[in-house]
């Protein structure tokens, strides 16, 4: 505020008053600010981000490292365009109508035959109604809940390492119900609680939470990315086909993501995943990733080991390191708040645990 | 000859200037503590940390905390061996030197912990505390060698009075009561200083000195002194400290002394004027009590972080401020900085890294910390650059030892205002305080209106279960980090 607007002090009594102070201590789990400015805040961002995609950065490489620089790049459904959504939404409601029509004809037909086998038939379709239901639910679910990472990150983003006030605690909380339910991360919630106090700044906040909540997370994602990484490799190495290779790397990647995204909260469905991982593939292609791990591949197959393993094997390193990589995007779109620069999943510490459990996978082979 | 006489103290305060270890070459017995420090260090690392500040602002709970805080262990989120899980914990130790007082740590904390908590009373004499502190090492070969690893941090606590003294060793009789001359001509000084100039303007310094003229002399001058000190100005610039804070000297003759002007005669004075008598004496305080004070306890830190409190000075108007401004850089020109050369670190300590902390940040609300650090870095501007030019890492923040409000968010008039709620010193019921914003850019000085701010004093928190939770903080962990972070690698 300018020097010439300035409020005078003034003395409050605090019986007549009761009621703002009174509403953050009602909240048991929440900071003591009263976070008003902050949810009227998070209001105003709901309504301007309805309907975004996941967003994500650019990538880029330094020194083997991967960074996904903070440019928050929106990306609209560039798969579908407006006619080609328009067409398929068509074709969806047509099979959709053949599909219910033949339904009830084949009900109909069974009744015709005998009462009780109608009613099976009817109970068995309603069966697999309902649980087709549940799973276009779960599949939204998901999504919605990847929308809320995304958003949670550019929420965030700004605030890390600032040193204003009264932003962040509505929002850490807010994520803070990702991990209702699960009982370590919910440990380590409540000591977030206990050291986090009215006085410390926005950045602080969230450097706290990163500490006693991300963290612990973030150590398990990587070695989730290792043991998985790892056994693509083993996989592929072994496989003799390289179809089989393709499918079982592709299987292998969908698994790591999803429970890399299970891990963050972000509990993915199967569209979740694919939403993921075309993210994942279009951030690699503009990083030109593949040149990259090959050359570390061969760098690091060089040495001792390259007499001892086959062609093989060294394209089994390749696609584990490529799992190793998909991985740790992974956790960069999955993580509710972005990494610091120190906290960046760094890629040595991934690579050296795949190539140690190889070469013991190879070692006991031979 | 006057000018004689301010040649030969000058001549004398240059060598005092000096840490008393540095004067010539090392002696046998320099050189035996050289070697043992040396030995000790290797087994036993010790870190010393300068906790300064003036008066008041807040250096016995400030330690009072710290040792809590680490003893505790679990409240210190930003320190990076606790968020770790390197920190094993920490424990008072017997001081090595049983000449010095044990800070008294056990008394300080149950006073501000007991049911009608109370803060300590101004420190009147140095004491100091040891803390073993133990932590796992990160480094393989370090942790090969000591799986836990145990550092010794010694934190003394004296009157911030004293610390005003160590100018007074560069400077000569002449040279300091022109200072002090100086300063009581200005506001608001000159109003308080009236009864001792009429005395000292009436004195003529070349006369025979008596006993009770100058005793008189010295009882005006620790009159206008107090006067300067009382809460309603909080000036800091008072010289010598030991006139407002005897300490253990308080009938001591080595203290009757007080500021006088050199004598406009042409002819040699006589060894017994008065003149002559009060430099004479101002040179003995000089050797008998500051020096001993330097060497005690200034010459040899590691660490350094310095206490100021700015809310008391934006309080009481712009000349406190500018006059706390003065006293902070004349303290800071008595220690040494810059890193450890290699023939420097041998014969004396120099500290490498210092900490500005704005003290009692809990007196404002939580979204003002920020304006409150660039407000105490506007104060230590000058001395900043002289600091960071001796190549010694230096950052300030916003701290409270022992946090007593919390911040409340209220709307008072259709306006949102961030209050502090907590009970004031002389009150029993909590209050709900806007004590008004620091502002961003510096005040001008017509801006400085005295009704723009009320901070007030609050007591201490009453805590129910200290022994599990700790005392409440703001920013100490990260102070730590800062001070002695590098040291529990």
């Amino acid at each position: 505020m300018s020097d010439t607007s300035w409020i005078p002090p003034v003395e409050l009594d605090p019986t007549t008053l009761e009621k703002a102070p009174q509403e953050s201590e009602n909240t048991e789990d929440a900071p003591t600010v009263v976070a008003e400015a902050a949810d009227a805040k998070f209001e105003s961002f709901l309504q301007a981000n309805e309907f975004r995609r996941l967003a994500n950065g650019i990538l880029k490489f330094s020194e083997g490292e991967i960074q996904i620089s903070n440019v928050s790049r929106q990306i609209r459904s560039k798969v579908l365009t407006s006619t080609g959504k328009w067409i398929l939404l068509t074709l969806l409601g047509l099979f959709t109508i053949v599909i219910v029509q033949d339904t009830f004809e084949f009900l109909g037909e069974q009744f015709d035959t005998h009462f009780l086998l109608g009613l099976l038939s009817t109970i068995f379709i309603g069966f697999i109604g309902v649980t087709l239901g549940i799973a276009v639910r779960d599949q939204f679910q998901g999504l919605s809940r990847l929308r809320d990472i995304s958003r949670f990150q550019e929420a965030t983003r700004p605030l890390i390492g600032s040193d204003t006030h009264g932003n962040v605690a509505s929002e850490i909380a807010r994520i803070g119900e990702l991990y209702v339910g699960r009982a370590e991360i919910s440990k380590s919630l409540r000591r977030y609680y206990e050291v986090s106090e009215d006085s410390h700044t926005d950045g602080e906040l969230l450097s706290l939470f990163s500490q006693h909540v991300l963290r612990p997370i973030d150590d398990r994602a990587y070695s989730v990315v290792a043991a998985r990484a790892s056994d693509t490799a083993i996989l592929t190495a072994a496989s003799p086909l390289a179809i089989l290779d393709t499918i079982l790397t592709l299987w292998r990647n969908a698994r790591l993501v999803r429970e890399i995204g299970q891990l963050y909260g972000a509990r993915p469905g199967f569209i979740g995943i694919a939403k993921l991982l075309s993210h994942i593939l279009e951030n690699m292609a503009v990083a030109g990733t593949a040149n990259l791990i090959t050359d570390s591949a061969m760098e690091t197959v060089g040495g001792n080991l390259t007499g001892a393993i086959s062609a093989q094997v060294g394209q089994g390193i390749a696609n584990g390191l490529m799992t190793a990589r998909i991985g740790l995007i992974t956790m960069q779109l999955c993580r509710p708040i972005n990494f610091t620069d120190e906290e960046r999943p760094k890629f040595g510490r991934v690579r050296q645990e795949i190539m140690s459990r190889v070469k013991d996978a190879v070692a006991k082979r031979k | 000859m006057g000018t004689e006489v301010i040649h030969s103290t000058r001549g004398g305060a240059d060598g005092d200037s000096k840490s008393p270890l540095d004067a010539g070459i090392p002696s046998f017995a320099a050189i035996e503590k050289l070697v043992t420090g040396i030995a000790h260090q290797a087994l036993a690392p010790t870190i010393r940390l300068a906790v300064t500040g003036l008066s008041d602002s807040g250096k016995s709970v400030f330690i009072t905390a710290l040792v809590n805080q680490l003893i505790h262990g679990g409240n210190l989120p930003f320190m990076g061996a606790v968020n770790g899980g390197r920190y094993v914990g920490a424990k008072i130790v017997d001081i090595p030197d049983a000449n010095h007082a044990e800070f008294q740590y056990r008394e300080f904390l149950s006073a501000l912990t007991e049911k009608k908590p109370s803060w300590p009373e101004p420190t009147d004499a140095t004491r100091q505390i040891r803390l073993a502190l133990r932590y796992r090492p990160v480094g393989l070969v370090t942790r090969t060698i000591w799986p836990i690893r145990t550092i010794y941090l010694d934190i003394v606590d004296y009157p911030g009075e004293w610390l005003l003294d160590l100018a007074l060793l560069g400077e000569s009789f002449a040279a300091w009561s022109k200072k002090m001359f100086a300063l009581c001509k200005e506001p608001p000084r000159a109003k308080l200083a009236k009864d001792w100039l009429e005395f000292v303007n009436k004195l003529k310094p070349a006369d025979q000195a008596d006993e009770k003229t100058l005793r008189k002399g010295h009882e005006l001058y620790v009159k206008f002194l107090k006067k300067c000190k009382s809460p309603k100005l909080a000036l800091s610039m008072l010289q010598p400290g030991r006139f407002t804070q005897p300490g253990d000297l308080a009938k001591e003759d080595v203290l009757v002394f007080f500021p006088c002007k050199p004598p406009r005669t042409k002819t040699k004075l006589p060894r017994t004027c008065i003149y002559r008598e009060l430099a004479a004496r101002y040179e003995k305080y000089k050797s008998q009590v500051v020096k001993k004070f330097y060497a005690d306890h200034v010459a040899d830190f590691d660490r350094q972080i310095v206490l100021v409190d700015v809310l008391t000075t934006l309080n009481n108007g712009y000349q406190s401020f500018a006059d706390m401004r003065e006293a902070i850089t004349t303290v800071l020109r008595s220690f040494s900085y810059g890193q450890l050369g290699l023939f420097k670190g041998l014969f004396s300590h120099s500290i490498d890294k210092l900490l500005f902390a704005a003290t009692k940040a809990d007196h404002v609300a939580s979204n003002q910390h920020h304006n409150l650090k660039l407000m105490l870095e506007r104060m230590i501007a000058e001395s900043a650059r002289q600091v960071r030019f001796e190549g010694t890492e230096l950052d300030g923040v916003a701290i409270a030892s022992l946090k007593c409000t919390d911040t409340v968010v209220t709307e008072y008039q259709g306006r949102k205002l961030s209050c502090v709620k907590g009970a004031p010193v002389d009150r029993d019921k909590d209050t709900l305080l806007f004590p008004g914003e620091i502002p961003e850019t510096m005040p001008t000085h017509s801006d400085w209106d005295t009704n723009r701010f009320n901070f007030l004093e609050f007591k201490p928190p009453r805590i129910p279960d200290v022994e599990r939770t700790g005392l409440p903080h703001i920013r100490l962990d990260q102070a730590l980090e800062f001070l002695i972070g590098d040291k529990l690698r």
